[in-house]
């Protein structure tokens, strides 16, 4: 960043200009975040998507098993028809 | 490309608590962990909210990705066997051409 300084003050801008817009690009920005007074839609947000996302991870489980099981008696059944 | 085909619903669903479950719900919720420290917050005592709902994501995601890897070891299983049994030869045990 200095070298380009150097650059700009090289190609005879004289008279600096102020910089317009003051602002800076920084990665830290702290926010003034009130984390005294709980956000409850939210947390209600957060607990429903997780409850949702448990039952529907148990149901999902729950229906891999009974088709597993479902597809090995058939699997079972077909073998014993040809015998 | 879909994830889980329909074939992968022969195979034995891995349990729900399985290293893929255990793994990425750890790492959600070291990120809501981390979360709470870039925010300055209390690491361990704060946003318990997101520190679930980041556990419970991890565990659906990786739950799906056992799956998927349980599925493709099965493929790849089933076609090494089915060449093993359509060249007896190269893998006839005992008769070989240099006699081990």
């Amino acid at each position: 960043m200095a070298a380009g300084l150097r650059a700009v003050r090289r190609w005879g801008l004289a008279a600096a200009a102020p910089p317009r817009l003051a602002f800076t690009r920084s990665a830290s920005v702290v926010k003034k975040g009130n984390n005294g007074q709980p956000n409850w839609l939210g947390v209600g947000m957060a607990f429903g998507t997780s409850a949702a996302l448990w039952g529907f991870l148990i149901k999902e489980h729950n229906e891999d098993e009974m088709e597993y099981e479902r597809r090995k008696r058939e699997r079972r059944h077909k073998c014993e028809g040809c015998s | 490309m879909v994830l889980l085909p329909d074939e992968s619903r022969s195979l034995p669903p891995p349990p729900l608590l399985n290293k893929g479950t255990v793994w990425f719900g750890f790492s959600g919720w070291l990120a809501a962990l981390l979360d709470n420290a870039f925010n300055q917050r209390p690491v361990l005592r704060a946003g318990v909210h997101r520190q679930i709902l980041f556990a419970t994501l991890g565990c659906f995601v990786g739950y799906q990705l056992v799956k998927r890897a349980e599925y493709v070891h099965a493929k790849v299983d089933r076609e090494l066997l089915e060449y093993i049994r359509h060249h007896p030869v190269d893998f006839h045990a005992g008769k070989g051409t240099l006699g081990w």
